[in-house]
């Protein structure tokens, strides 16, 4: 290995991407043809996140030796990080047929078609790559995201465990396996991971805001944010309507149930860790009255709102099919209205993340 | 020396409970002497003189007292081994440790500092900490034998880059008259294997050759890298030969300081903070108002500058919190450009004015806020034993998370 090809590699691995990079151009300005300082580079500038510069190296790279498989792996991987998954999966087909006993271009294989939304192709590649290195954690870290976005979380958690025995300290697993036992309903082993994930990577922002929001979730809990809801909505009406007794008596419900929010909040934020409280305390208020669970249209309507509309559209219409002496036509919009909310509320994140729109 | 009084106060209890302790009395007075206080030195040197009248160290610091020459600091330990030459300013004495073994000669740079910690501008918190918990011992070899406290350990300066680590570093070897090299990534970075173990090795040994002598580690976070995190054996053996030569110098090399600085503290090898390592930390933060009026005075001082930039100076301090001392010499950098390129279009001379000052506050952007948005994750989820607590509160307090 040549000096500036062993100096770049240590500098990836003290996470100096920049200056590995800058040892490599250096090293390539006085010998441009060599592949393997263009794959480094190429390397290098992937780990900072600069995937159109890491392309074009990789994509050099293999002008100078079309037969070797990193090159076709590294343009894999770039493309993948641009979001160009059906060229990654080509390139890594390519690399795969140059070396089919390497099992990193396996793995590789296995990211791109699952990034591509082809989750048998990604199962195969990832079981490839497994059995021809059975020590990697990454094939095991694929096949658990595989099972997450078929919603076998089951599955999942076993890959993700099994990831973990071989490097217990990777913040992506961590996460992942955090978001399997969210979407299964165990958000307190949830809430745990992510902890562990944000503690891996203090840095790593996904951990931390998963935390957060799970953290948020569970601190304000949707009953009494809910019957806060409800009463404010009853309050709105009665307000309107002019009649004051029911409004006082309905503005001191209100006040006792956003009292009641706030000490259950408090107590159960308390109980939380040290590093995890900052975490909440330093959330501006219209994350703190939040709770993603139901947040549809998330980046749109807060939480609180969200509840009010939908508590409010459903007991005006049964307030209106009561006074037309409860017809069941009348009713029954009213059922299909409120589960046509329940369901966007609680689905349309789903399908909005099948999509890739968002990531939580 | 700012702690002196302090420090007698301090040798002063501990004779109260000690009153036989006659190294103590003699430790006393030097200080006293050196501390302007010929009378009182003198009186020292009477009750010690009177238990035992032959004793050396009692009678030459009397005779000092009484002929009001003035002696050395602690006996002058560390001393200088050429005294002569500390009135040149940072005279760079390049060293070259030839190997036996081949391979390149270790060129190690060896200064002798002349800046003294009253040099650095601002940081008073860290001088008074760097005073208490390293210098004071240091020089008052006297007070650490009377408090049991070893020489064993260094020191590890942390913070947003810009902020005058380094300096900081300098000027404690300046201040206890020692020699001074820094070593950073690239001077033992060769990932030939074994190459970089002899390398730290090397730099070590000239280090111990020319004690009394700080040695500094710049980015201790490359050299002494989280071996959790490393895959490379070379780079691990890095780490493991720092580890050695840590251990070695701190119980077979006296007069070896080793200081670290790391932008990156959380990449430390655990191992490295152990007792008798890098066990205390010292947080430079960026500098406060008084310290960036100072160093904008010093970066202005030498160029042209209009009659409304005088009051302006200390407006910009206000207005310039958590901006490095690196930031600020932009600052005036890009202040000075805009002068010049309006000179050079006139073809006259134009000063730099307040205006400009006041573009380039716009344009300059304080780059220890990216740090801190780092440095605050790590300090919620890697305090282990609260090492982070003194940034925590800087960060609350200064609103930066």
């Amino acid at each position: 290995m040549s000096g500036a090809g062993a100096r770049a590699d240590a500098l990836v691995e003290l996470g100096r991407h920049e200056q590995a990079a800058d040892v490599l151009r250096e090293a390539i300005a006085a010998d441009p043809e060599r592949a393997d300082l263009h794959c480094r580079l190429a390397f290098a500038l992937e780990h900072a996140g600069r995937h159109a510069e890491a392309l074009a190296a990789a994509e050099r790279a293999a002008r100078q030796a079309p037969d070797w498989e990193w090159p076709h792996r590294l343009r894999a991987v770039a493309l993948a990080g641009l979001g160009k998954a059906k060229r990654a999966v080509g390139a890594a087909e390519e690399a795969v047929r140059l070396a089919p006993e390497e099992a990193a271009a396996h793995e590789v294989l296995a990211d791109s078609r699952l990034a591509a939304g082809d989750h048998r192709g990604a199962r195969a590649a990832a079981e490839r790559s497994r059995e021809l290195d059975p020590s990697a954690a990454g094939p095991h870290h694929t096949l658990g995201d595989v099972a997450l976005a078929q919603d076998r979380f089951g599955e999942a958690e076993e890959h993700y465990r099994r990831a973990l025995e071989l490097d217990p300290t990777n913040q992506g697993t961590l996460n992942n396996l955090g978001i399997a036992m969210l979407r299964w309903g165990r958000e307190e082993q949830a809430r745990a991971l992510f902890e562990r994930a944000a503690q891996a990577d203090p840095a790593d922002p996904v951990a931390r805001t998963n935390l957060a929001r799970t953290s948020r979730n569970h601190v304000n809990g949707v009953a009494v944010m809910t019957a806060c809801a409800f009463a404010a909505w009853l309050l709105l009406k009665a307000v309107v309507a002019g009649a004051l007794v029911p409004a006082a008596v309905l503005a001191g419900v209100l006040a006792a149930g956003v009292a009641v929010f706030v000490l259950r909040s408090r107590r159960r934020a308390s109980r939380l860790s040290p590093a995890t409280q900052m975490l909440l305390g330093d959330q501006p208020w219209w994350e703190r009255i939040e709770l993603t669970s139901w947040r549809p249209w998330w980046w749109f309507i807060p939480s609180p709102i969200w509840l009010l509309i939908a508590i409010g559209s459903f007991t005006g219409g049964m307030i209106e099919a009561f006074e037309a002496g409860w017809d069941a036509t009348s009713i029954g919009v009213q059922l299909v209205l409120l589960a046509a909310i329940v369901v966007f509320a609680r689905y349309s994140r789903l399908w909005l993340r099948r999509r890739g729109w968002i990531s939580f | 020396m700012p702690n002196d009084d302090g420090v007698v106060a301090a040798l002063e209890g501990a004779l109260e409970r000690d009153p036989g302790n006659t190294a103590l009395a003699v430790h006393l007075a030097e200080l006293l002497l050196v501390a302007g206080r010929p009378a009182e030195a003198l009186a020292r040197c009477r009750e010690v003189l009177a238990r035992e009248p032959g004793h050396d160290g009692a009678l030459a610091v009397a005779q000092q007292a009484l002929g009001g020459e003035r002696a050395g600091p602690a006996a002058a330990e560390p001393e200088p081994a050429e005294p002569e030459q500390e009135a040149e300013p940072a005279t760079v004495v390049p060293l070259r440790v030839v190997d036996g073994g081949g391979g390149d000669d270790v060129d190690a740079e060896i200064e002798r500092p002349t800046v003294k910690l009253e040099d650095v501008g601002g940081l008073e918190d860290v001088k008074r900490k760097l005073n208490t918990a390293f210098l004071g011992p240091m020089r008052n070899p006297g007070l650490r034998k009377a408090y049991g406290k070893s020489l064993r350990g260094g020191l590890m300066l942390y913070g947003p880059p810009g902020c005058g680590k380094t300096f900081v570093a300098r000027a404690v070897a300046g201040e206890l008259g020692a020699r001074f090299t820094a070593v950073g990534i690239n001077d033992v970075l060769d990932m030939y294997i074994g190459e970089s173990e002899r390398k730290l090795h090397e730099l070590f040994q000239t280090a111990r050759r020319n004690a009394p002598c700080v040695l500094f580690l710049d980015e201790v976070d490359a050299l002494g890298q989280k071996r959790s995190h490393l895959r490379h054996s070379g780079i691990r053996g890095t780490v493991n030969q720092l580890l050695a030569e840590l251990d070695n110098a701190s119980s077979a090399n006296e007069g070896v300081f080793v200081l670290a600085a790391t932008n990156h503290p959380w990449d430390v090898d655990t191992a490295l903070r152990r007792p008798g390592r890098f066990d205390r930390m010292l947080l430079v933060l960026p500098p406060d108002e008084p310290a960036r009026e100072a160093i904008l005075r010093l970066n202005l001082r030498e160029r042209p500058l209009a009659g409304d930039v005088a009051p302006e100076i200390a407006k910009l301090a206000a207005r310039t919190r958590t901006y490095s001392g690196a930031d600020l010499a932009h600052l005036c950098e890009t202040a000075a450009e805009a002068a010049m390129e309006a000179s050079m279009e006139t073809g006259e001379l134009r000063p730099i004015t307040a205006k400009d000052l006041g573009r380039a506050l716009k344009e300059t952007k304080p780059s220890t806020r990216a740090w801190f948005e780092v440095a605050y994750n790590y300090a919620m989820f890697a305090n282990e034993g609260g090492q982070y607590d003194e940034l925590l509160v800087y960060i609350k307090e200064h609103r930066l998370s």
